[in-house]
């Protein structure tokens, strides 16, 4: 390709740029019209910048999760510590009056056993107590009396035993038992429920603490708790242990 | 600049906004230079913090392209230094990752333009990709890089001579040695 010798390289670039006065925009457009190689020249210069722009036209950034301004996330940090600082004030006053309040059975329960079958619409329920918790044992006799008030509406067979040892032996002993009333009252009302203490349990007591524990007067006494729950769940009862 | 409470957060906002919307560009002319997805990415985001925290030195919102640019080209400047201490990054010359034979065999006229640009030396694809990229004048590429408005020409003139025997010379030469399809046979 020849080269037009009186413009440098550096004066053709500048003129595809804008960067010449009018003066020597109009020198070079003068020549190009007498001079087919410069005409070329400017041409290849000006292809080589739309092949530039070309090829960086479609580029594409990577997505980002999240762009913030650092201004702006001070604030947010400042709004978000004081919503999680609200929310544990909250979750504390509230698991602070749900100590007080209601809970399910199912909150309650260390473990479940389902063995009936579903289309079984007899409900039969071991409840296994090894808390002496007062307030869990409070809970569990709420659930329970609304339990058997609901099966007595859909008047389903409901049965339902409240096994007692360990711990759980405070429930249905007469000197420590804080629901003795309560427990009279249930058996009373719903011949469904009854109240079995552990004959292990009561002579553990008396061995390692020489307690006489005595029952009361609703509650009847199994040889061994362990031995029962087996029975029951043999018998298709369904287990929970609170 | 003296402006009263009110009036400054506005202004700060709409150029908070500015330099959000410029994002993409400097993504683009990032890209142009290193050819790194994740390294663009990255001195964007530079570039954007480093933008936001020094609003207030900006004095002048017109040259706000210029400052964004030249705060990439520190960055990328940084960069460079802490990656490559002991190289003049002018005089570097990049190694072309994307081969021949791979344009060749794509024909993606798009990764050949730019392997040829990445095979330019930093500072001639610095002046390069800000003026036919962004549009700067050379006075403004001069005060982004921070180099004499010569230097600025020189080095454009150097890298599109570079670019015409990489893609013009070569589609030339081709076509000169291309036999011709139909013959006279007597």
């Amino acid at each position: 390709m020849m080269k037009n010798v009186n413009f440098s390289d550096e004066f053709l670039n500048a003129f595809i740029d804008g960067e010449l006065d009018q003066k020597e925009t109009g020198l070079i457009l003068d020549e190009i019209r007498r001079n087919p190689d410069l005409s070329a020249r400017i041409t290849d210069l000006q292809k080589i910048r739309e092949m530039v722009r070309y090829a960086y036209n479609d580029i594409d950034m990577p997505i980002r999760k999240k762009t913030y301004n650092p201004k702006r996330m001070k604030v947010w940090r400042a709004v978000a510590a004081g919503m999680i600082l609200m929310l544990g004030v909250s979750i504390g006053w509230v698991m602070q009056s749900y100590e007080g309040g209601n809970r399910s059975l199912i909150e309650l329960a260390n473990a479940v056993q389902i063995n009936q079958p579903p289309q079984n619409k007899d409900f039969k329920l071991v409840l296994h107590v090894t808390t002496g918790d007062t307030h869990r044992l409070a809970v569990m006799l709420d659930e329970t009396e609304r339990l058997l008030q609901d099966q007595e509406k859909q008047h389903h067979k409901v049965k339902l035993d409240i096994l007692a040892n360990g711990q759980g032996l405070n429930l249905l002993r007469a000197d420590t038992s804080q629901f003795a009333e309560r427990i009279h009252e249930l058996r009373t009302r719903y011949n469904a429920v009854t109240f079995k203490a552990c004959q292990q349990a009561i002579n553990r007591l008396k061995q390692e603490k020489g307690i006489t524990a005595t029952m009361l007067p609703d509650t009847e006494v199994v040889p061994s708790a362990i031995g029962e729950i087996i029975q029951r769940q043999h018998e298709g009862w369904t287990y929970v242990r609170i | 600049m003296n402006l009263n409470p009110l009036k400054r957060l506005c202004y700060e906002r709409e150029l908070r906004n500015r330099i959000a919307e410029k994002r993409q560009r400097l993504y683009r002319l990032a890209y142009s230079w290193c050819h790194d997805s994740a390294l663009s990415d990255d001195l964007t985001q530079e570039t954007m913090t480093k933008a936001l925290h020094k609003m207030s030195s900006l004095k002048n919102p017109e040259a706000l392209d210029c400052w964004l640019y030249g705060i990439l080209a520190n960055c990328w400047r940084d960069h460079f230094r802490r990656t490559r201490e002991f190289e003049n990054i002018d005089d570097c010359t990049f190694t072309d990752d994307v081969t021949p034979e791979r344009n060749y065999e794509q024909q993606y006229i798009t990764q050949t333009i730019q392997a040829a640009v990445s095979k330019l030396p930093l500072g001639q694809r610095q002046a390069l990709t800000l003026v036919d990229l962004e549009g700067f004048s050379y006075a403004e590429v001069a005060d982004i890089l921070e180099i004499p408005i010569g230097t600025v020409m020189s080095r454009l003139c150097r890298a599109r001579k570079m670019l015409t025997q990489e893609l013009l010379d070569l589609k030339t030469q081709s076509g000169e040695d291309r036999s011709p399809l139909l013959r006279r046979v007597k």
